[in-house]
């Protein structure tokens, strides 16, 4: 009879533990994705750019009067911008470069020699690109841009892909730096796409670096943009080609891009503003980052939200459970109040039963959570979930170790605050009605 | 002058009324008496005539509606329930009917039980109880559970308990209610011999005339009133 009492017992306490055992794995599961999407998200867009860099635009529309145009007017006003620490313009020629019979057409990025170290273009053996480097028609290439010398007529190969089949980066095919062939830069490239005419006049350009893999510049070649103004107004004149209107707009939109480095992260968004508000069209890869914040923590409110109404469910459970073993120690807790066992002992044996409860479903909780998650990011590796987790290969669940301590504080506590009402009730009892003879 | 010095139980006016809905039961109707240190005090009367109520008022479980009770010279009746329990831990040992031992536990361990509210040391009390046990026959029984053991094993375990923590006052409520005749006689032998080897005091409620017997003084109660006072010594017993 006690016997099958206490087996009953015991299968009622296992199930509340198991409510637990739920609750704490929803509340981990769930923020344990928003931690590792939000960790993802991070990740990506360190890879997109400067967080402390505004890139500002030309904003297209509007009468000719309105035409806010990107031009060293701008640059000083930018430059009185507080917490800008340097505005900087570049200007963009789409040419190619010549190398044998192969050609690769890319970006060409002017820069101000003034400013240079702002640009933070750094070279793919880590150090700084220098104003030599950039001087007497001196560039630099972006890493990628070196794969992307191909012959016309032939065609795009593998060879020209900077990734290998495991989207690993390869080595370089080439040292431009140290090259036996002859690369000189064109502006028009129809000829070798067998557009006939005669074969355009190559200007000399000499390849001083090779910048680090990755970023902003990876398929452009940077130049001094004094030296790209000069080429193409050669080119121009060797070609005989005439000022036009078109080109009078050109004229007064100086720039192509500026871009603005902001002296910390946080002021990022306020200079964006200022910006945004005299009429740009404005960029910043922390204004990204704050939306996917935002984005972040309303998923996790959500998750959060539904882990804790599992939790609410294992509460009521663990409050249940501790109500019926009060009904059913009535009489022992009304035997041990009348030998003069202090209240506060009825409370704390109480208390501690349901804390034990809540602790072990944590603690067991906790511990499906790291197996849960592991699949999750097994799962996530193999690409099978990429439609919702961040970068390919990126884990989706993320358990830090904050997480797990709160997780086996937070059932604990919720162990605590649903034994009360029992516990008290426990000392409650009329000692008297629990000891009558039956 | 004498007797006042001796008093440790006092009673004074002491009346009970439940409130049933709208029905009155008057359980005591006003009782006056003083009960001496080292005496075995009978309440003696039929069933419905209010001992049981009396008793638990003197030990402290459950509130008069008016009257005074010391004990010891303290004012059990404006206790609070924490100064009670504190109370009754120091001063009181139970004797119940249908024995109330925690079915979990085994006999050491019930009788173990009010030296633990004590804080007593786990040694101590172990030494103690193991000691009681064997006073009352029980010596190859510690280790079984109240369930293993018969009526008259049980109560000799619950008189065990009573006295192992030497309270000056020991209560029982009908103690051999539930046991034969044979049992009753050996455990009433028990109780009053260890009563008067330590000097307690012991009220025991009983509505049987051989129990009475074992009374110092006997009080005979009949509809929540004192119907007659008797003391075994009436040289003792000049009011
Ligand atoms: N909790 C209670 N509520 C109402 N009436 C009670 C209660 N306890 C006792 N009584 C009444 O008080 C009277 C005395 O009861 P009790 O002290 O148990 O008598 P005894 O122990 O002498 O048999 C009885 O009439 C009983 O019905
Ligand atoms: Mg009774």
């Amino acid at each position: 009879m006690a016997g099958g009492n206490f087996l009953r017992r015991k299968a009622r306490t296992m199930l509340t533990v198991a409510g637990v055992v739920i609750g704490t794995m929803a509340v981990v599961i769930m923020i344990s994705i928003g931690q590792g999407l939000e960790q993802g998200y991070t990740e990506q867009l360190k890879s997109w750019g400067s967080l402390t860099q505004v890139q500002v635009n030309r904003s297209w529309g509007g009468s000719d009067e309105e035409q806010k145009y990107l031009d060293d007017e701008l640059i000083a006003s930018l430059d009185q911008i507080e917490h800008v620490v340097a505005s900087l313009p570049t200007t963009r020629r789409y040419a190619g470069l010549v190398r044998g019979r192969t050609i690769c057409e890319n970006s060409f990025i002017g820069v101000d020699m003034t400013k240079l170290q702002y640009y933070k273009l750094t070279l793919a053996n880590g150090e700084p690109v220098s104003m030599e480097m950039l001087e007497n028609n001196g560039y630099v290439m972006g890493y990628n841009t070196v794969f992307d010398f191909y012959n016309p007529k032939k065609g795009w190969t593998e060879d020209n892909s900077a990734y290998d089949d495991e989207g690993n980066p390869k080595p370089l095919p080439f040292d431009p730096t140290n090259d036996d062939t002859r690369i000189k830069m064109v502006f028009d490239t129809s000829y070798y796409w067998g557009g006939g005419g005669n074969k355009p006049k190559g200007y000399d350009v000499y390849c001083n670096g090779v910048l680090k893999q990755g970023g902003e510049y990876n398929y452009s070649i940077i130049m001094d943009m004094k030296t790209l103004d000069t080429l193409y107004k050669k080119y121009q004149k060797d070609s005989r080609i005439k000022e036009n209107d078109r080109d009078n707009d050109a004229n007064k939109n100086k720039y192509d891009t500026v871009y603005v480095e902001v002296d910390n992260m946080n002021n990022v968004t306020a200079v964006q503003k200022e910006i945004d508000a005299m009429g740009y069209n404005t960029w910043s890869a922390t204004e990204l980052l704050e939306n996917v914040k935002e984005q972040m923590a309303m998923i996790q409110a959500v998750l959060g939200g539904i882990g804790a109404i599992s939790f609410l469910v294992a509460a009521i459970g663990i409050s249940n459970t501790m109500v019926m073993s009060t009904y059913e120690r009535t009489r022992e807790i009304g035997i041990m109040k009348v030998l003069g066992c202090k209240l506060s002992n009825i409370m704390i044996l109480f208390l501690l039963e349901a804390a034990i409860i809540g602790l072990c479903g944590g603690i067991l909780g906790i511990g499906f959570s790291y197996g849960v998650s592991a699949i999750l990011n097994y799962f996530s590796a193999s690409g099978a979930l990429s439609g919702i987790g961040a970068g390919d290969g990126m884990p989706i669940s993320v358990i830090p170790l904050w997480l797990a301590i709160c997780g086996a504080i937070f059932s604990t506590l919720v162990g605590l605050i649903s034994g009360f009402y029992p516990a008290l009730r426990a000392t409650r009892l009329s000692a008297l009605e629990a000891i009558k003879n039956e | 002058m004498s007797n006042q010095q001796d008093a440790i139980i006092k009673v004074k006016n002491l009346k009970k009324v439940y409130t049933i809905g709208s029905e009155r039961v008057i359980a005591l109707a006003g009782i006056d008496m003083t009960i001496r240190r080292g005496e075995i005090c009978c309440l003696f009367g039929p069933s419905g005539s209010g001992k049981s109520t009396l008793l638990n008022m003197l030990a402290g479980l459950e509130k008069p509606t008016t009257g005074q009770i010391s004990i010891n010279n303290a004012r059990i009746d404006k206790m609070n329930e924490k100064q009670l329990a504190n109370f009754r831990r120091t001063n009181f040992g139970f004797v119940f009917q249908s024995y109330n031992l925690l079915p979990a536990l085994t006999a050491l361990e019930n009788v173990e039980m009010p030296m633990i509210f004590r804080g007593v040391s786990h040694e101590l009390r172990r030494k103690q109880a193991l000691k009681m046990l064997q006073y009352v026959g029980l010596k190859d029984r510690v280790k079984h559970k109240p369930t293993q053991m018969s009526g008259g094993q049980q109560q000799r375990v619950g008189i065990a308990r009573a006295f192992v923590a030497h309270p000056p006052v020991i209560f029982a409520d009908e103690p051999t209610g539930n046991l034969d005749t044979h049992t009753t006689y050996e455990v009433m032998d028990m109780m009053s011999k260890m009563v008067k080897e330590r000097n307690s005091t012991m009220i025991i409620v009983t509505h049987d005339n051989e129990i009475a017997e074992y009374g110092d003084h006997i009080i005979k109660i009949r509809d929540g009133k004192i119907l007659e006072e008797s003391w075994r010594d009436e040289a003792t017993a000049t009011q």
